[in-house]
């Protein structure tokens, strides 16, 4: 495997609003580091705090989890469940030695080409400038 | 570990725009490492005819168990490539998209290694996922021919009948004993003048004589369980209790006013009356000479309630018009923020008002009126924010336009359906083009239970939600995947593995659309899901601790995978 400086960066992107997102961000022509990789849902809801600890013990150095706004879940209030969910999940991470910023909830961002670009820009910056701190 | 399929690998350069960034050759050449591979051909345009032809030859001349197709995003042509598929023989689930155009070359021009090595990164996932996927067995819904309406006012009535008209089984479900809802309490209906009293006798006459429609007054739905096309209805009635089958329901439960208690001195001072309160004294035949003043958007239009509910204008409009207009030596002031009057008809009911001698006057909410007056109305101050001057203007009565709020009956049926309400308590519709459908399917809302709005708009939507029903049970079966969570696409529901489940009632306490039970198996209890009413949105998965209800579409093993493969 390749070392590289580059932080690792898992997506689950929500087919709707984020899937839209990327979608339109590369119709656009948006520029975005290369470094993360994104999972399609048919909704955040199907992340499992397994797949999140799993993605870190692969290695990954940032996960995000990305949905539609909060009350504009397609499927009644699960992307709310899930919110609650991964919160508690990050207070668990925390204590497991991972910094909470590693794990980021974006809802309802990623629904145009501009905020998807800047939310992925944004966790990406985050990852970096832990990263020059200490080592996760 | 599942036996290993026969999967053909495709790469889509879409007219070369992707070769810039991402090393074909080099993505091919990997791909073709991957166990289960046969081969992986590269193609500029499989969207295209010509392409798709090279496709189903690729297909069928390999005996292909699986396609993996990597090119543009999978809402592009995703869905086309699934029917294609299944007209070839195969499942539609045995085929994935991978996007390595918009998500990959197309974000990453500026870096070709880096769009390359994520290529592959991505390739690998949805080879890792196509790998453990199994065939999706659809299943057969039959279509029960009828509908239960529930509220037997203006827009439950037009929904009946519409229902009635083509020969479609209406169960009109009514709280009341008797139908009609506000019909029975409005003077008259703007901007027609009709007699609502009137309406209401035509609307029951055609009613009692079509075959096709059963009344149901004084019952109460105490529960709605099944799904789409096979509903069972629990009624609750003082004396006794029904089930009804029925394929679709409307709900029309309508609306009911605000009551402005502790404001503009109401039920303090004699005089000061609603809207609705108004509309009865002149059912009743009472007099309204003398001086009249009418007060707009009480409760409406404020941070607590910002919406404006667009009936409340129309009908001071119509009833100060026809104050002036019965008793021509009365005098009528309309004290306003803005006169809501859109479209032709009330447009011209606003000028029939003024030319009839109804003074408009508007106020800020920053200055309301005040009511002067002790025992009984005396006058009511005004800060003309037009004039700029202070009235004070003798009254003998006032009228409060409140505005329409949601029925608690919305947030009643909304908890037993699982369908979320707005942030006022109203119903909303699923999409832009489908209005009048909620999150469930088989479930439409009509009238004020949507929203404020007048008779002729209810009857609109009501006639409209006949319609939507009507197309829905047209066909003699439908399949459950048809129901999916996104239009157009399909929604893969959960699936259990029943050797696994203990039974433990999680998955149902967590589903947030109720599309689980507990059933009897064996001696012991197992999850069962409702294929119908589940989106497949995958929150059971998640609770579940022995990995016993999954998602087809990603389970917990392909996601597993999916992350190993990510960075390989």
């Amino acid at each position: 495997m390749k070392v590289s400086s580059d932080p690792k960066v898992l997506i689950f992107a929500c087919d709707w609003c984020p899937g839209l997102g990327s979608d339109r961000a590369g119709q656009e022509r948006l520029a975005l580091p290369s470094y993360f990789r994104i999972v399609r849902l048919d909704c955040a809801a199907q992340v499992s705090g397994e797949w999140v600890i799993k993605a870190f013990s692969e290695g990954m150095d940032g996960v995000m989890v990305m949905g539609c706004h909060l009350d504009a879940c397609r499927h009644q209030d699960a992307n709310h469940r899930t919110h609650k969910k991964l919160e508690t999940l990050r207070w668990l991470l925390e204590r497991m030695g991972v910094e909470p910023e590693r794990l980021c909830l974006s809802w309802g961002m990623g629904r145009e080409a501009l905020p998807f670009q800047e939310e992925v820009r944004n966790f990406i910056s985050t990852l970096k400038s832990l990263k020059a701190g200490q080592k996760a | 570990m599942i036996p290993q399929k026969r999967i053909g690998a495709f790469l889509c350069t879409c007219g070369d725009t992707l070769s810039s960034s991402v090393g074909v050759e080099e993505l091919k050449s990997q791909v073709e490492l991957l166990p289960g591979i046969l081969f992986c051909h590269v193609h500029d345009a499989l969207c295209q005819e010509e392409g798709r032809a090279f496709l189903k030859e690729q297909v069928q001349a390999s005996y292909l168990e699986g396609i993996l197709l990597a090119g543009c995003s999978p809402r592009g042509h995703g869905a086309i490539f699934e029917r294609l598929i299944a007209q070839w023989g195969l499942n539609e689930q045995m085929l994935e998209v991978v996007d390595i155009r918009e998500g990959c070359a197309w974000v990453h021009a500026d870096q070709p290694d880096g769009a390359t090595a994520k290529a592959q990164g991505l390739v690998r996932m949805g080879w890792a996922k196509l790998s453990m996927k199994g065939p999706w067995q659809d299943a057969d819904l039959p279509l029960r021919k009828s509908a239960l309406i529930v509220g037997g006012g203006p827009a439950g009535m037009a929904a009946a009948l519409g229902l009635a008209q083509q020969g479609m089984k209406a169960h009109l479900v009514e709280k009341d004993n008797m139908l009609g809802g506000w019909l029975r309490r409005l003077s008259s209906l703007y901007p027609s003048g009709v007699k609502g009293a009137d309406l209401l006798e035509t609307m029951k006459r055609k009613m009692e004589q079509s075959p096709f429609i059963s009344i149901l007054l004084n019952h109460e739905v105490a529960a709605v369980k099944g799904n789409v096309g096979n509903f069972l209805v629990h009624l609750r009635a003082r004396a006794e209790c029904k089930t009804i089958k029925t394929g679709a329901v409307i709900l029309a439960m309508g609306a009911q006013p605000f009551v402005p208690s502790g404001l503009f001195k109401y039920g303090e001072v004699q005089g000061v009356m609603t809207q609705e309160e108004l509309e009865s004294a002149l059912l009743q035949g009472q007099e309204f000479s003398g001086t009249t003043v009418f007060i707009q958007c009480i409760g409406a239009r404020i941070p607590e309630r910002p919406y404006c509910s667009s009936i409340c204008c129309p009908e001071a409009l119509k009833n100060a018009g026809l104050i002036r207009t019965r008793w021509p030596q009365s005098k009528v002031f309309l004290l306003h923020r803005d006169v809501m009057a859109p479209g032709v008809d009330l447009e011209r009911l606003y000028h029939q008002a003024m030319d009839s001698g109804v003074r408009f006057l508007r106020y800020t909410p920053d200055h309301l009126p005040s009511i002067e007056g002790t025992g009984s109305v005396r006058a009511v101050k005004v800060l003309d924010s037009l004039g700029g001057r202070e009235m004070v203007l003798e009254a003998d009565r006032v009228i409060l336009s409140n505005p329409l709020v949601a029925n608690p009956a919305n947030a009643e049926l909304a908890g037993m359906l699982s369908l979320s309400l707005d942030g006022y308590g109203f119903f909303a519709g699923r999409s832009l083009l489908e209005p009048n459908q909620m999150a469930i399917p088989g479930i439409y809302a009509c009238g004020t239970s949507c929203w404020p709005c007048s008779v002729q708009e209810a009857i609109t939507q009501g006639v409209a939600g006949a319609g939507s029903v009507l197309a829905l049970l047209k066909a003699e079966t439908a399949k459950a995947s048809d129901f999916g969570a996104m239009e157009g696409v399909k929604g893969w529901p959960a699936v259990v593995k029943e050797s696994a489940c203990s039974g433990c009632g999680n998955c149902s306490q967590a589903c947030p659309v109720k599309s689980i039970g507990l059933q009897p198996l064996n001696g012991r209890r197992v999850a069962r899901v409702n294929k119908v009413r589940c989106t497949g949105c995958g929150t059971c998965a998640t609770v579940c601790s022995g990995g016993a209800i999954q998602t087809p579409s990603l389970s917990d093993a392909m996601a597993t995978k999916m992350i190993h493969e990510a960075f390989q």
